[in-house]
């Protein structure tokens, strides 16, 4: 394109540009584009983790290689200029006296224009083909479920409706309520922390937000979406399989680990409640010990009969500022690689759950907490979240106790339904100006709703966070709390005395 | 017509005002502007003090420097908000106050009062925002966002509203001003088409000042309604409605983005052609492109919400936001076409406006990519747009604003910048500036949300190279800092026209006397007519009017320097 | 060029300068004006935008609202209008008593409008419209005007007087009901009670927000106006404007535009 602008101006004998200067220039234009391009494209961007990041990439490459080619033409003609026309010592004359150039002008309106037109209709081409509803949409066992994401301040939490019928005598127990026709059967559904998918399947999320604008971004995925209070939002992509593969699994304690620092290795055990997510990077002394990666960028050896199930695992942030936890909300889609994977490694667990939910307290709370915000501003080891707008939770078991006495209640139990239930009541000293919303159980439309039963569940799940990880040492001071082989003796005492202790707190 | 019959020299002693002046209400433009400037400055000093400690945090990808998050929030919105509202577009009132009357041949502007009482907004304005800082909780970013600027932010960002509304007010009161001075005040002989290209660019900046700067006005004042007075126009759940604040914000703020650029381009168009000793290239192209800059910068405002606007809206806005970048592109070639074939001399001041040619390309290369919907949906709201509007804003209109400084101290204070030290300066700024920004490019791209303290561990490497050259940059400023304290001390005499410029604040003293002009001086026929005997005569009768600058002093410029002046051809 | 020249001769007239200067001050006045017409437009098409989404609450809305002493009220500022014109001219013609008189009339009727609007605003506030997201007492008007409800054995007899009240009512029964008078069991009635007050609630909640924050910041400016128009009179008795009128052209600007963005303003808010 420039070419011809050099042609055009060569015809201006005042600028003596001769042909041939104007060829090279525009012969090294043209390959400093297209080299530009053609190399930095895929360097530059992170993994082509969907379809879309696909269609993305190669407009991206078009605009990266007239761009360079932009830049290389202006930088160009300055550096040209600078030493070409530099003031030369004892040189008093000034330049000639010109005004302008009516073609010159015309050609450099004419050209940009029509790149812009072309790179415009290139865009909305891509666009509307990334955008368009997909066919299938979260198909899971050959027919779609509906995925809701909510963001809430600084977490993110996935619902889905499964088109698994929840069995009649079930039905009402559930918070999710279909509303307008009443002969539609009542669906299982799960909320998680994480999105998971498997490559190939077109997702749909339906977004809303409980708070501010949050932003819905998955770099591997190339899409974006705000959620918006008082609208629902949707965004589509469909996850690939990458050349990376899928790298990453999760190890289930217990497991010991042969970790490698600054040359030295330790090996570390891990107990049996531990879950810890690795990237695979090989298999090492014959196939019996796997090299891993640990997120800190550690690296580690791992027998290799532990590696279960592998997925791929991609960041997923909120891009629009939404308070002080910004930064850390922040979430992973994990990818198997295929519909099968899914199903075992993830879906049909998560449905059984909620068919045949445990008797035991501890274990009802760890999944009903999950179906909540707290990860986006407690840290809690156990479960990897790493939130530090709130207090950690790690060893909450262990402090409980101790913190009854100063705010007035009765025991370390009551304590955790107080700071659920009214968080502002009693602040933890240096976490002045509570950000964390009050949960009550009036109104299961409201964002922050937890019902009694998931109350119970996850204020037992909470007095077993213990730093030695032994539940006897909790300090929450129920009596019938009583365990053998680090689980419950009798779960149902412990429930009823739970829900003794938090029905005041019921509004 | 009558010719000049002064005597050779009898003008030259013209001292600055006695620095009391400077800190009273005056109605001289002169001294308004110079209030302006340094009131801008030291808020540009205490916006890139805050900017080392958002890269400080970020040089690790934890929280660690500041105490929470929202402490770190509070940061990068008090950042924003001094460099925009009360750096940049506050320093070009200053350049508009100063030069304005001076370039047109008038005493002063149309209304002095008016002038300073524009001017006298500002230090209670910027006493709020910072304000809001300790107060504590403007924490929504300058763009506030509501709902979080309105329900979940503290008083600080009502302190924070209220900064910015008086700034506002501030910024319509000038523009009027500057807009009737410009209008109605030219002089014989200065039509419309004969005025200097740096009052072209202040008439479309004021133009979109007065028009657009209403709009920040009505939302500040719908947001403290919903803050102080119970309305709920931006929460929804009351009947309210987010997208009404991105929709009025950015009807105003985009066009802001061309107040603070345009005048950096004005500046451009005269230090080029001055320094490069050759008229502008395609003058009404240029001045025609700022006009058309400032109105299609109407119909843009929405590509700041491609990820929040209804998909079906997205489309036009796109289209405009690559229509703008044609005139801008006029612009960039129409200034290289004025350097090709000229005498450039490498002054400070021309340095500083290379620098701007070729780091403002890059913004305007990446605000097309940002422009490509599938693309933005990338890049929305990461480092890359970060990098983009530093580009921008920094190797745009800071680069402009230094190149300002450097071509127009000599006639505020009457004596020369340092260009040794200048010369430092630019390489220092220059390379900081360029390793500060670009790499945030590829930050973005990776993955990289702005307005984040926390980040994913693998781009640490990149911040950590960002940091480390923000530090590079931030020490640059003070390179000219001590070369302006120095200089207005100290510098080499200016004389009245040490750039033998042909526009009209070069025809008298430096500074110029009280009401500028003893008679009101008569344009010559092309503000850049340069290399015509024409010129060279006027040129020349300057310099017997009013005195020639005193030549370098060796010991200091360390010899023959390149910005060694042409003498007059009479002599 | 060698006529080499960089200053012409002497100054200006005098004459010639102050017609320059009210040139400048009438160019500055409209600019002025140019940024308050941005600033009263986001309030109006905000309003205008909710008010093409929420037809019926408006309807009932302008059912409640007195319009009498709002429409003598806008005759009164464009009878101030009106005696700002005659104030110009009169004090352009060198008449400064005259002058006094009708500016006089234009603070007057200025200052009676903002007395009015005050009165207005007392009682709007006493049927509950707030700033605030709230219910007017129209919940209670509209249960009068448009249905009739006795209690029977089973529950509730409804008869609809106004069958609009029915659009748009979310139940889990048909409305044809309603054609009719119709008896409702006790749970049935409270959700057709429900559902009548949040669709009428729902809607004029919002009205109170819409309503003040246009009228309540042109209320000010004509505040403002008043004032200005003192000053210009207590000017104007000096003898100011004798020589050179422009200060008052400059208030009548000002005063004629406060006066537009009423009459769009009650146009808008009153009438359609």
């Amino acid at each position: 394109m420039a070419t011809t602008q050099h042609q055009q101006s060569s015809n201006s004998a005042t600028f003596g540009i001769s042909l041939v200067s104007i060829i090279i220039f525009g012969v090294a234009m043209v390959i400093f584009g297209l080299v530009i391009g053609g190399v930095f494209t895929a360097k530059i961007l992170p993994e082509q983790a969907s379809e879309q990041a696909i269609a993305t990439d190669g407009l991206f490459q078009v605009l990266l290689t007239i761009g360079s080619m932009v830049f290389f033409l202006v930088q160009g003609l300055l550096l040209i200029s600078v030493i070409r026309f530099r003031h030369r010592p004892n040189d008093v004359t000034d330049g000639p006296n010109i005004h302008g150039n009516v073609t010159l002008e015309i050609v450099w309106t004419i050209i940009p224009s029509a790149i812009v037109v072309v790179l415009a209709i290139l865009s909305y081409v891509v666009w509307q083909s990334n955008s368009a509803p997909q066919d299938q949409p979260n198909f899971v066992n050959g027919e779609p479920i509906t995925i809701n994401a909510r963001g809430q301040r600084f977490a993110w939490t996935f619902e889905y409706v499964t088109n698994v019928e929840l069995p009649a005598e079930e039905a009402g127990a559930v918070t999710v309520q279909n509303d307008g026709e009443e002969s539609a059967p009542e669906m299982v559904s799960f909320t998680t922390n994480e999105l998971h998918a498997y490559a190939g399947q077109n997702i749909e999320l339906q977004m809303q937000t409980a708070d501010v604008i949050h932003s819905f971004w998955i770099p591997a995925m190339r899409v974006k979406q705000d959620l918006l209070p008082g609208k629902e939002t949707t965004i589509r992509f469909t996850p690939i399989a990458t050349e990376e593969g899928f790298p990453y699994t999760t190890l289930q304690g217990p497991f010991d680990l042969l970790l490698e620092e600054n040359g030295t290795r330790e090996t570390r055990s891990f107990g049996d409640s531990t879950q810890l997510i690795v990237r695979v990077i090989g298999e090492e002394s014959g196939g019996n010990l796997t090299r891993v990666q640990l997120d800190t960028g550690l690296q580690a050896l791992v027998d290799s009969n532990l590696i279960g199930p592998k997925y791929a695992r991609y960041r997923l942030n909120c891009a629009e500022l939404c308070g002080g936890g910004h930064g850390e909300m922040y979430s992973y889609l994990i990818v198997h690689p295929d519909e099968e994977s899914y199903l075992a490694a993830f879906y049909d667990g998560r449905v059984d759950a909620v068919l045949n939910p445990p008797a035991d307290p501890i274990l009802q709370g760890e999944r009903a907490i999950t179906a909540y915000a707290c990860a986006g501003c407690h840290t809690l080891d156990a479960l990897g979240w790493s939130g530090m707008t709130g207090p950690a939770l790690n060893g909450i078991g262990d402090r409980a106790g101790g913190r009854a006495g100063s705010t007035g209640v009765s025991n370390g139990a009551e304590y955790i339904v107080q700071s659920i239930r009214h968080p502002q009541d009693y602040y933890v000293p240096g976490y002045n100006g509570v950000i964390m919303p009050v949960h009550d159980s009036t109104d299961d439309n409201t964002n922050t709703y937890m019902s009694q039963s998931d109350l119970i569940g996850i204020v037992a799940y909470l007095c077993s966070q213990t730093a030695s990880g032994d539940i006897t040492d909790s300090t929450c001071g129920l009596e019938s709390w009583q365990a053998e082989n680090n689980t419950l003796t009798d779960p149902a005492a412990v429930i009823s005395e739970l829900q003794a202790l938090s029905d005041p707190y019921q509004e | 017509m009558a010719t000049i019959s002064v005597p050779i020299g009898e003008r030259q002693t013209q001292s600055m005002p006695h620095w009391t002046e400077y800190f009273r209400w005056t109605v001289d433009h002169k001294i308004i502007g110079v209030q302006y400037g340094v009131t801008a400055f030291v808020f540009f000093l205490v916006g890139g003090a805050l900017a080392m400690l958002i890269r400080w945090e970020l040089l690790t990808p934890a929280l660690d420097t500041m105490a929470s998050g929202t402490a770190y929030n509070q940061l990068f919105t008090i950042h924003g908000t001094i460099m925009i509202f009360l750096f940049v577009i506050p320093m070009w009132g200053a350049f508009g106050n100063y030069l304005i009357p001076l370039q047109l041949g008038a005493g002063d502007m149309a209304f002095p009062w008016l002038n300073a009482f524009a001017f006298w907004l500002i230090p209670p304005a910027g006493i709020l925002v910072i304000m809001g800082y300790f107060v504590g909780q403007a924490e929504a970013g300058w763009t506030a966002y509501p709902p979080l600027s309105t329900l979940f932010s503290g008083d600080g960002q009502t302190l924070w509203a209220m900064g910015a509304h008086l700034l506002g007010f501030s910024s319509i009161l000038g523009s009027i001003n500057f807009l009737v001075t410009i209008l109605n005040m030219r002089p014989e002989g200065m039509s419309i088409w004969k005025m200097p290209l740096f009052c072209w660019a202040q008439m479309a900046t004021s133009t979109i000042a007065v028009m657009a700067t209403p709009f920040l006005a009505g939302a500040l004042t719908l947001m403290l309604l919903d803050r102080v007075g119970g309305t709920s126009f931006f929460d929804a759940t009351q009947g309210g409605d987010v997208l009404l604040w991105q929709n009025v914000f950015w009807f105003y703020s985009h066009p802001a983005v061309y107040i603070m650029i345009l005048p950096g381009m004005g500046v451009l168009s005269e230090v080029l052609s001055v320094h490069s000793r050759k008229p502008i290239f395609g003058y009404r192209m240029i001045g025609l492109s700022s006009m058309a800059i400032a109105i299609v910068g109407f119909f843009v405002w929405a590509h700041h919400m491609f990820t929040s606007l209804q998909p079906e809206l997205r489309i036009p806005f796109m289209v405009t936001t690559m229509i703008i970048a044609v005139p801008t592109g006029i612009k960039i070639f129409s200034w290289i076409g004025t350097l090709w074939g000229g005498k450039i001399r490498f002054t400070s001041a021309m340095l500083f406006s290379l620098g701007f040619l070729s780091m403002f390309v890059i913004g305007g290369i990446s605000g097309v990519m940002l422009a490509a919907i599938p693309f933005n949906y990338q890049v929305h709201d990461t480092y890359f747009v970060v990098s983009h509007f530093h580009f921008v804003l920094f190797g745009g209109a800071v680069f402009a604003i230094y190149s300002g400084l450097y071509h127009w101290f000599p006639k505020v204070t009457g004596r020369m910048l340092n260009e040794t030290l200048g010369r430092i300066h630019f390489v220092l700024t220059y390379l900081g500036f360029f390793f500060t920004f670009f790499p945030m490019h590829m930050a973005g791209m990776l993955g990289m949300p702005r307005r984040v303290a926390v980040y994913a561990p693998e781009l640490q490497t990149w911040n950590v190279i960002i940091s480390i050259f923000s530090f590079i940059l931030g020490i640059s400023t003070f390179v000219f800092v001590g070369n302006a304290i120095w200089s207005v001390a100290r510098g080499r005499r200016a004389g009245a026209n040490p750039w033998r410029a042909l526009t009209l604040e070069w025809a008298t003293t430096s500074p110029p006397p009280a009401w500028n002009f003893d008679e009101p001086p008569i344009p010559f026929e092309d503000p850049y007519g340069y290399g015509t005997d024409a010129a060279t005569a006027y040129l020349d009768a300057i310099d017997r009017t009013f005195g020639v600058p005193e030549p370098p002093r060796p010991n200091i410029t360390g010899g023959n320097s390149p910005e060694a002046l042409p003498s007059p051809a009479g002599d | 060029m060698a006529n080499i020249a960089l200053s012409a001769d002497g100054h200006g007239h005098s004459a010639a300068e102050v017609a320059h200067k009210n040139s400048n001050q009438k160019l500055a006045m409209w600019l002025y004006l140019a940024s308050e017409i941005v600033i009263f437009s986001i309030m109006i098409v905000g309003y205008a935008i909710w008010r093409l989404n929420e037809p019926d609450a408006v309807s009932n809305i302008h059912k409640t609202l007195s319009i009498i002493p709002v429409t003598i009220n806008t005759f009164l500022l464009l009878s101030s209008s009106w005696a700002m014109v005659m104030g110009l001219r009169a004090i352009e013609m060198g008449n400064r008593q005259m002058f006094m008189r009708w500016i006089g009339a234009t603070a007057l009727l200025g200052a009676i409008f903002v007395a009015g609007q005050w009165l207005e605003y007392r009682e709007l506030s006493h049927m509950n419209l707030t700033l605030q997201r709230s219910d007017m007492t129209l919940e209670d008007e509209i249960f009068e005007s448009s249905l009739e409800i006795s209690q029977v054995d089973g529950g509730y007899e409804v008869n609809v007087l106004n069958q609009q009240i029915l659009d748009g009512l979310d139940l889990s029964y048909d409305t044809e009901r309603f054609v009719e008078p119709t008896v409702l069991t006790e749970q049935e009635y409270a959700e057709f009670e429900q559902a009548v007050t949040t669709e009428v609630v729902g809607a004029t909640a919002n009205f109170g927000m819409r309503f003040y924050a246009p009228t309540a910041f042109h209320g000010f400016h004509v505040v403002v106006g008043v004032l200005l128009a003192l000053q210009v009179l207590y000017l104007g008795s000096k003898g100011f404007y004798d020589d050179n009128p422009i200060g008052v052209e400059l208030f009548g600007l000002y005063w004629h535009f406060v006066d537009v963005v009423w009459i769009l303003l009650f146009t808008l808010i009153y009438l359609v």
